[in-house]
């Protein structure tokens, strides 16, 4: 019986910027590259400003327990969930939308150097004069920096998923935040594990 | 693999879209968090399989309404989630008494009155079994996967038509609002019961609803299509024509026969699911979404090398009693871990003897109980007295 905890995504923000969306996106594209997924999401009674966080766990078996407690990826989307960054795994990668984010809590960089800003807020408003992409944008990054599912999935999710009249900007925010960044980190999901007996 | 259709649905949509392939043709409710996207796919997919979808004024109109949609000859349904079934508990008695088939959807949430919308809980277990007055019996099942609500909701029509009684299906807030990917059956695999159509009795057949056939034996498809058998319905005690008839006599045969409809098929009412029970001596009892924590428990066991089993009762009421004693009898110790306040664990403990140590692992709060919580009672179970 092999246990290993499943790869886990958290994408956390308030009601109103698309978190759950963008998981959903996410899930529906990592369940076309043939994985099993288990989407779960937090709202509050607040539709517009409260805490909302969407999780994702993948694994190439089936899950049983459907919630994570620490995370391989944590998408930062507002100021107000930055305590989110203390569930970050050991060598996790963080994405932060630095537009409003500006200081992350120091005691995170001894559980990761892998930190991603991104100012998606204000590129998405340069870009499309709305900040409502900054999602879709952040969702370019993280596919581009961990490579855990390909940019032809992910547009033929938001196909699935997306209201036709704002699907051509959202594929062009997508595609535009794979090109953002340059860093390219191995998600776990792709290393082999290590196998050890204990006492080498 | 190739041709089967794989989906990524929420445990809500699997619960409507199962609905809609066991032949629910009728749905009535009223939305509430975390049931509300059962009736959001209810709006936008009956229509297009010829069914009604309404939006009632309350909790307890939508309850009257799947009935007497049912009576009137369609397979129907409704979903709540705790406040509103609160509400529904009197129609649930109705609906027992005048032998209607139905399915009770509830999605439950944190408790009592509004409490927590977006939190999970199973604080309603008991008051699916005791939420309605009078003696009764009654049928609720309760899966732990998206792919069992599917499966296990088609299901839950087929009982609720062959007993003739309303069949409670309950959920909760992780449940329905979780997205997982499953498989979905083919048609072959599906079995679903029909409701005979009235061109199908023969000429100068008289139609008794409540007749009693052998004692107590279910009396299924028994109600028309969409036709122009009339019967009489009521709530009071009533004879087998439906006309209230209060003698003792009639009181007593009717309330004992709609009890012994369900205690009396037991076995083939009740399912469940077990994992690693055969030389089990911990059994962890677990339903629902704690069922998941459970079964990943019991895996972390095995591989220290406890002998630990699972045990999941799918149809929570009436309880699986024969299939469990036989497994309580061989079992040194039993650890039952819910997200309420023991409302489960209590009615277990009246089939285990006395020298069985048992552990409840309770949590109220609205999060989910942990594979590691389930690990620390069954080593504590296992190593009582000792210390480290």
């Amino acid at each position: 019986m092999n246990i290993s905890r499943p790869f886990s995504i958290r994408i956390a923000g308030i009601g109103g910027q698309g978190n759950i969306i963008t998981g959903l996106v996410l899930a529906k594209a990592l369940v076309d590259s043939g994985k099993y997924v288990i989407q779960t999401q937090n709202y509050t009674a607040q539709v517009r400003g409260g805490p909302s966080y969407c999780d994702l766990l993948v694994s190439e078996s089936p899950i049983d327990f459907p919630k994570a407690t620490i995370f391989d990826i944590l998408m930062i989307l507002h100021p107000s969930m930055i305590q989110q960054c203390k569930y970050v795994k050991n060598n996790g990668i963080i994405i932060i939308d630095d537009t409003y984010i500006k200081d992350l809590p120091y005691n995170i960089f001894r559980m990761t150097k892998r930190v991603i800003h991104i100012p998606a807020s204000k590129i998405s408003y340069e870009k499309f004069n709305s900040e409502i992409y900054a999602n879709m944008i952040m969702l370019g990054v993280m596919i581009k920096a961990t490579s855990l599912v390909s940019l032809e999935n992910v547009i033929k999710s938001l196909e699935e998923n997306v209201n036709p009249r704002h699907l051509k900007n959202n594929i062009e925010a997508v595609k535009y935040g794979t090109t953002l960044t340059k860093k390219v980190y191995k998600p776990r999901i792709e290393r082999k594990p290590k196998r050890t007996i204990g006492f080498e | 693999m190739d041709n089967k259709k794989i989906v990524f649905w929420q445990g809500n949509e699997a619960a409507a879209y199962g609905a809609i392939k066991a032949g629910c043709r009728f749905y009535a409710g009223y939305p509430i968090t975390p049931s509300s996207e059962i009736a959001e796919t209810m709006a936008r997919e009956l229509p297009k399989h010829g069914g009604v979808f309404i939006q009632m004024e309350d909790e307890i109109a939508s309850a009257a309404a799947i009935i007497g949609a049912s009576l009137a000859g369609v397979k129907s349904m409704t979903a709540t989630s705790g406040p509103g079934f609160s509400l529904m508990q009197e129609a649930l008695g109705y609906a027992i008494m005048t032998e209607t088939p139905c399915v009770f959807v509830n999605v439950m949430r944190g408790g009592p009155s509004t409490g927590l919308p977006t939190k999970p809980s199973q604080g309603d277990i008991m008051q699916a079994r005791w939420g309605t007055h009078g003696d009764h019996a009654i049928i609720a099942l309760y899966p732990s996967t998206v792919e069992e609500v599917y499966k296990y909701i088609i299901h839950a029509f087929n009982l609720s038509e062959i007993y003739r009684t309303p069949v409670i299906f309950l959920m909760d807030e992780t449940l329905g609002h979780m997205r997982e990917t499953f498989e979905l059956p083919s048609d072959k695999e599906i079995e679903i019961i029909k409701r005979i159509s009235e061109k199908d009795l023969e000429e100068e057949e008289i139609f008794v609803p409540y007749a009693e056939s052998e004692y107590a034996e279910p009396t299924p498809n028994a109600l028309i299509e969409m036709g122009k058998t009339r019967f009489h319905v009521s709530g009071l005690v009533h004879d087998e024509s439906g006309f209230p008839n209060a003698t003792y006599e009639t009181a007593e045969k009717l309330i004992k026969r709609l009890t012994n409809k369900v205690k009396l098929h037991i076995d083939e009412i009740t399912l469940y699911d077990e994992y690693l029970t055969e030389d089990a001596e911990v059994l962890v009892i677990a339903y629902g979404v704690v069922a998941r924590s459970a079964k990943e428990a019991v895996k972390i066991a095995r591989q220290d090398r406890m002998r630990v089993g699972l045990f999941k009762p799918i149809t929570i009421w009436p309880i699986p009693v024969h299939e469990l004693k036989k497994r309580l009898s061989k079992v040194e110790a039993v650890v039952i871990p819910e997200m309420n306040l023991g409302q489960y664990g209590r009615e277990i403990l009246k089939l285990i003897k006395p020298s069985t140590k048992v552990k409840f692992i309770n949590k109220v709060g609205g999060e989910l109980i942990t594979p590691e919580e389930i690990l620390d009672g069954i080593n504590e179970v296992l190593t009582e007295g000792f210390d480290f």
